[in-house]
C-alpha cells in the first residue's frame, strides 16, 4: 500500500475512532422543548442552574410552543414550553398518554409589533385595529392614511408593508391573533381568528421567533410580531412600536408596562383560573401593555421518581431564584402572590 | 502485492488441503462468503421495501381517511381536520420546473463546450468546479440565498412593481434550486457526450461541417436520451431538496402565480411540521405527502435510468457494426448534416451575415457562457462565505458551548463534536454493508440478484433526505410503539446516524462497485491460478488493490452527508449542551447554520458564519484533497498492468 491510502486509512480510522467515542457519561439529564419566546431567558437559567448544580444537563430546544407540547404528550422530552394554554383536545389526548398534565407559569412578557424602517427614530404608534388590518394585508403600504392619521408629525415612507408571521404552531401567534380577535373589528370580521396557527390572508412564514426577526432585520418595510428581547437584538434595524391600550394610552413595551399588565390582571379573578391559566391580554390600566403573555412549562404530574425530583427542583429554582435574571433579559418577574399559588401546584407532582 | 502463501511445508500443506477438501472447508468459506455478501446486498433491497412498506403503514389512516383531498384539496388546516396538499405540490413542482428551465440550457451548455471545445487543461478544471459546486451542503445555499440572493430579488421586485416579499417566495427557491441542480445535468450530459462515439463527429466534420454544427446536429441528437434522463435525476433531486427551499419560498400554503408569488413545498412542510403535528390524521397526511414524495422521485429516477441507459446501449451497436440499420438516430443525425451542406449555398444567399463559420463563432462563445454562467455562483459562495466567516471564526468557536442569546463568547464545540460522532457512527454502519454489497455485485455480476440490487440501490440514492428522515422517524416511533423503545428515545444519535447511514450506503456502494470493477481481470486470474479460494482472493487481492478509490469513495460520501440537515431535525433534534453519547439528543453544525443563520441576532450571525465556513472547508477540502491526492492512481493495480 503506498503512503497516500495508509494515510487515508488513517483518518477513516481516526472518523470511526470519533464514533466509537460515544460511551456513556454518568451525568443526569433533563430535556425540554417548545416556546421560543422563552428560549433566552431558558438558556440563561440552564446555563446559570448547571453551573451552580454541577453534574446536570439540560437541554431545551426552541421548536414552538406546538411541538412542545406534543413532544411533551408523547413523553420524548420532560417538560414542555408553551405561551399558549393547552386546548381541551390536548389535555385529553395527553391524560391518555401520560395522565394529569400540570401547568406552570415561569415568565411573563411582551409581544411586539416590530419592523424595520430605516429613518423613524420615533416608536410608530398602533391600535389593535390598524394592525388587524395590516396583517389581513388591508392596509399595504406604511404612509396609509390610517397609520398617518395615528403618527402625526412622523413621515410614513411610500413602501409596501412585508408582512412576516410564523409558520409553524406557535404560542406567539396564539398571543397575537387573540388579542387581535378581542380588539380589531376587522379581524373578527375576517373569520381569521385566533390559534397557534392560522389561515393567514397575507405575508410570509418563518420559524420561530428567530426566524421572523431574521426576516424582519433583512427587509426594509416589514412588519411583524415578535417577543420583547428578539425586537432589541439588532437596534436600528428592528424597531418596535407602541400599542394602543384599553385607556387609549400609546404604551411600548417594557418590563414596568408588562409587570403593570400582570399585576392588573391578576386583580381580576376571570383572568386567572385553579389550574393557573392566566389572561394578560388587553389588561386594564392606564400604564399596561395590552400584548402581555405567559409563559408555562407543562409536565405530567406522575414522573418517575428521580426525574421527578430533579425536574421539580429546576423549575422551584426558575421560579425563585432565576427570576432575578429576567429583568436584565426585559421579561417581568412573576408576582409574589402567584409565586406562592405555582409552589403549592409543584408540590402536586408526584415524584 | 498480496501474495497468497502458506508458511507450512509442501508435504503438509498438501495434506491439509487434502483434509479440507475432503470436508468441503474451502468451499464453505466461500459459501459463507457468498451469503454474507449477498445478504448484504439484500439488506438494501429490504431497506427500500421497508421505506415503503412503513410509509404505507403509517400513512394509511390518511389514504382511507382523506381520499383525493390530499392531492386536491387546497385548503390546509389541521385544526380543523382539512388537509389539502395541493399547495405543497404545486410549490414543489412549480419551483423545479422554474429550476429546469434555467438549469437545463446552462447544464447541457456547460458540458458540451466542456466535452466538444474546451482544451483538455480546461476540461479538467471546469468538471471540477462543477462537480464542486454540486459538493455544497444544501444548508450552505439556504444561507447565502437568504443574505445575497433574496435581497437582489426584492430589488428586481421593486423595479417590476411588484410586493415587498423580502425576496421571498416561488422565484428564489426556484433559482437557488437551478444553481443546485446545473452540476447533475452537466456531470450526466457531459457522460453523455463522451459516450458519442468518434466516427460520428469526424464523419460530420468531413462533410464540412462547422464545430457547432456537429454539435447541434449530431452529437446533442444522438446524446439526447441520456440528456434527458440526466434532467429527469435532476428534476427528482429539485422535487425533493429540503434546507435551501425552506430558507427562501416564504412558507405559505396557498397557490400563487410566479414570478412574486410565495409559496410552500411538500419537503419544507415535513421539515417544519413533522416534529409538531397535533393530531394522528396530521402525522398520517404529512407520511402521505412523503410518500407521494417518494413516488414522484422514483418516478423520475426509473425514467431517467432507462434513458441513460438507451444511449449506453445504442453506443455498443455502433462500436460493434459500425454502420447498424437500427440505428435511427445515427442515420436521421447523417441525413439531417448532409441536407445542410446541399442547402449551403441558398443559405449564404438568403442569409449573407449568419454564415455558417459565425455561427459557429457565435455559439462557442454561448457555451462558453454556460460554463462561466454555471460557475459564478460557486464562486460568489465560497468568496462570500469565507470573507464573512473568516471574520467571525474565533478559538472560542471550536472550545465553547453555545451561550444564552445575545450574550458573547459562546461556541458551538458541542456541534463540532455531535457531527463528529452522528457522522463517524453513519460511517462505520454504512461502510461495510456498502463494501460487502459492492463485493457482491462486482463479484456476481452474472447472478440476476445483482442487477436488482443494482437498480434498487439507484432508487435508494434517488431517494430525498427529508424521506428518509420522515422514515427513521416514523420507524422509531414504530418500536416505541411497540414498547421495544423507551418513549424518551424518539430523538437519538443513534436514529440521525441510522438516517446518515441510509443515505450513505447508495452513494458508497456505487463508488466502491465502479473501484471493483476496475481491477483488471489479470489479477484475478492470477490469484486463481494460484490456487486461492473466491473469498480470499477478494479479500487479499481485489480489494486491496482497489482500496486507495474505495477510501476515496467513503470521503466523498461523508463529504455529501456532512452537511445533511433535514433528516436530522427529525432524528438527532438538536442540543446546545455536551452529548458524547449517541443515546442523547445531539446537536450538530448544519443545524445551528440554519438556525442561527434567520436569528436577526448579530452575535448568532456571526457563529453561522463561522460555522458555515466550517462545514465548507471540510466539505471542500475531502473533495479537493481527495482529488488532488488520489489523482490518476485510483486503483493501484493498473499501474501493475
Amino acid at each position: 500500500m503506498t503512503r497516500i491510502s495508509k494515510g487515508l486509512s488513517l483518518g477513516l480510522a481516526f472518523l470511526f475512532l470519533i464514533g466509537c467515542s460515544g460511551c456513556g457519561s454518568n451525568s443526569q439529564k433533563l430535556s425540554g422543548s417548545g416556546s421560543t419566546f422563552i428560549k433566552p431567558i431558558m438558556d440563561k437559567w440552564i446555563e446559570a442552574y448547571t453551573n451552580e448544580k454541577g453534574n446536570l444537563e439540560i437541554n431545551y430546544q426552541g421548536t414552538g410552543s406546538t411541538a412542545g407540547i406534543k413532544q411533551m404528550t408523547d413523553q420524548a422530552v420532560d417538560f414542555g414550553c408553551t405561551d399558549a394554554f393547552m386546548t381541551e383536545e390536548q389535555i385529553e389526548l395527553a391524560k391518555k398518554r401520560g395522565g394529569e398534565v400540570v401547568h406552570i407559569p415561569l415568565v411573563m412578557g411582551a409581544i411586539v409589533p416590530a419592523y424595520n424602517l430605516k429613518g423613524i427614530e420615533k416608536p410608530i404608534r398602533f391600535t389593535g385595529e390598524v394592525l388587524g388590518r395590516i396583517f389581513l394585508g388591508d392596509i399595504k403600504k406604511w404612509n396609509d392614511p390610517a397609520l398617518q392619521e395615528l403618527n402625526e408629525g412622523v413621515k410614513l415612507p411610500d413602501l409596501n408593508i412585508a408582512v412576516v408571521h410564523r409558520t409553524e404552531g406557535s404560542g406567539s401567534t396564539f398571543l397575537f391573533t387573540s388579542y387581535l380577535q378581542k380588539v380589531s373589528g376587522s379581524w373578527q370580521q375576517s373569520g381569521v381568528g385566533a390559534g397557534t396557527t392560522v389561515k393567514w390572508k397575507t405575508g410570509t412564514g418563518e420559524q420561530g421567533n428567530p426566524g421572523v426577526a431574521g426576516f424582519l432585520s433583512q427587509t426594509e418595510g416589514s412588519i411583524g410580531y415578535l417577543e420583547l428581547y428578539y425586537a432589541l437584538l439588532k437596534k436600528g434595524e428592528i424597531q418596535f412600536g407602541a400599542v394602543q391600550n384599553r385607556e387609549g394610552k400609546f404604551i411600548q413595551a417594557d418590563l414596568k408596562s408588562v409587570t403593570e399588565a400582570a399585576a392588573n390582571s391578576l386583580k381580576d379573578d376571570k383572568r386567572i383560573r385553579e389550574d393557573l391559566f392566566i389572561d394578560l391580554l388587553d389588561a386594564p390600566g392606564t400604564g399596561s401593555y395590552p400584548i402581555s403573555g405567559t409563559t408555562w412549562a407543562v409536565l405530567f404530574a406522575a414522573q418517575e421518581p428521580q426525574r421527578g425530583k430533579l425536574l421539580v427542583d429546576f423549575l422551584t429554582w426558575t421560579i425563585h431564584e432565576g427570576q432575578k435574571y429576567n429583568e436584565s433579559m426585559h421579561y417581568a418577574r412573576l408576582p409574589d402572590a402567584l409565586v406562592t399559588r405555582i409552589d403549592e401546584k409543584l408540590l402536586k407532582i408526584k415524584n | 502485492m498480496a501474495v497468497i502463501s502458506d508458511p507450512s511445508p509442501p508435504a503438509r500443506s498438501g495434506i491439509r488441503r487434502y483434509i479440507r477438501s475432503a470436508l468441503g472447508i474451502g468451499s464453505l468459506a466461500d459459501w459463507l462468503f457468498l451469503q454474507i455478501t449477498r445478504s448484504s446486498a439484500l439488506l438494501v433491497i429490504v431497506l427500500v421495501l421497508l421505506i415503503v412498506a412503513l410509509l404505507m403503514l403509517q400513512a394509511w389512516p390518511a389514504i382511507r381517511g382523506l381520499g383525493m383531498s390530499i392531492v386536491a384539496g387546497s385548503n390546509w388546516d389541521p385544526t380543523h381536520d382539512q388537509f389539502g396538499g395541493l399547495p405543497f405540490l404545486y410549490g414543489s413542482l412549480v419551483t423545479s420546473l422554474l429550476a429546469m428551465l434555467i438549469a437545463v440550457p446552462l447544464g447541457v451548455g456547460t458540458a458540451t463546450f466542456l466535452a466538444e471545445v474546451a482544451p483538455s487543461w480546461l476540461r479538467r478544471s471546469g468538471s471540477f468546479l462543477v462537480e464542486l459546486l454540486a459538493a455544497i451542503p444544501s444548508v450552505v445555499y439556504g444561507f447565502w440565498g437568504i443574505y445575497f440572493l433574496a435581497p437582489n430579488v426584492q430589488q428586481l421586485f421593486n423595479l417590476l412593481g411588484g410586493p415587498n416579499v423580502g425576496g421571498k417566495g416561488l422565484f428564489s427557491a426556484g433559482l437557488i434550486l437551478a444553481i443546485m441542480i446545473v452540476p447533475y445535468i452537466a456531470a450526466v450530459s457531459y457522460d453523455v457526450c463522451q459516450a458519442v462515439p468518434r466516427a460520428q463527429r469526424e464523419g460530420s466534420l468531413a462533410l464540412g461541417a462547422t464545430r457547432w454544427q456537429t454539435i447541434w446536429g449530431v452529437v446533442l441528437p444522438y446524446a439526447r436520451p441520456g440528456i434527458i434522463g440526466g434532467c429527469f435525476l435532476a428534476l427528482g433531486r429539485a422535487i425533493g431538496e429540503t434546507m435551501a427551499v425552506t430558507m427562501l419560498i416564504g412558507n405559505t400554503p396557498i397557490i400563487e402565480m410566479l414570478p412574486f408569488g410565495r409559496g410552500y413545498t411538500i419537503p419544507s412542510l415535513l421539515a417544519q411540521k413533522l416534529p409538531s403535528s397535533s393530531s394522528l390524521m396530521e402525522d398520517a397526511a404529512l407520511i402521505e405527502l412523503s410518500l407521494l414524495l417518494f413516488v414522484l422521485t422514483i418516478l423520475m429516477n426509473s425514467l431517467a435510468r432507462v434513458l441513460i441507459w438507451r444511449v449506453g446501449q445504442t453506443r455498443f451497436s455502433v462500436f460493434g457494426l459500425r454502420f447498424s440499420d437500427r440505428d435511427k438516430r445515427y442515420r436521421h443525425a447523417a441525413t439531417t448534416e448532409s441536407g445542410t451542406e446541399n442547402r449551403k449555398p441558398k443559405t449564404e444567399n438568403r442569409n449573407w451575415f449568419l454564415t455558417p463559420s459565425l455561427v459557429n463563432y457565435l455559439m462557442t462563445g454561448v457555451l462558453a457562457m454556460c460554463l462561466v454562467l454555471t460557475c459564478i455562483p460557486l464562486f460568489l459562495i465560497l468568496g462570500y462565505i469565507a470573507y464573512r466567516g473568516a471574520g467571525s471564526i474565533s478559538w472560542d468557536f471550536f472550545t465553547k458551548l453555545p451561550r444564552p442569546q445575545g450574550e458573547p463568547g459562546g461556541g458551538l464545540a458541542n456541534a463540532l463534536v455531535g457531527s463528529g460522532i452522528l457522522v463517524g457512527l453513519a460511517t462505520l454502519l454504512a461502510l461495510p454493508v456498502g463494501l460487502l454489497s459492492a463485493i457482491f455485485l462486482s463479484e456476481y455480476r452474472t447472478s440476476r440478484l445483482s442487477s436488482i440490487v443494482r437498480f434498487f440501490g439507484e432508487l435508494l440514492g434517488g431517494v430525498p433526505s427529508i424521506v428518509i428522515g420522515t422514515f427513521v422517524y416514523a420507524f422509531v416511533r414504530l418500536f416505541i410503539q411497540a414498547g421495544l423503545l423507551g418513549r424518551r428515545e424518539q430523538f437519538s444519535g443513534w436514529s440521525g446516524a441510522f438516517a446518515l447511514a441510509i443515505l450513505m450506503v447508495p452513494i458508497f456502494m456505487r463508488a466502491a462497485e465502479e473501484s471493483l470493477k476496475l481491477v483488471p481481470q489479470t489479477l484475478r486470474s492470477a490469484s486463481y491460478a494460484l490456487g486461492a479460494h473466491q473469498w480470499q482472493t477478494v479479500l487479499r487481492v481485489i480489494v486491496p488493490a482497489a482500496l486507495p478509490a474505495i477510501i476515496t469513495g467513503a470521503f466523498l460520501a461523508i463529504a455529501r452527508i456532512a452537511g445533511e440537515t433535514a433528516p436530522l431535525l427529525m432524528t438527532a433534534f438538536g442540543n446546545d449542551r455536551w452529548a458524547f453519547s449517541p443515546s442523547d439528543t445531539m446537536g450538530f453544525l448544519p443545524l445551528y447554520i440554519y438556525q442561527y443563520s434567520m436569528s436577526g441576532d448579530p452575535i448568532f450571525e456571526k457563529q453561522a458564519w463561522a460555522a458555515a465556513l466550517v462545514l465548507l472547508a471540510f466539505v471542500m477540502f475531502l473533495n479537493v484533497g481527495t482529488r488532488l491526492l488520489t489523482g490518476k492512481r485510483v486503483v493501484l493495480a493498473s499501474r501493475a498492468e
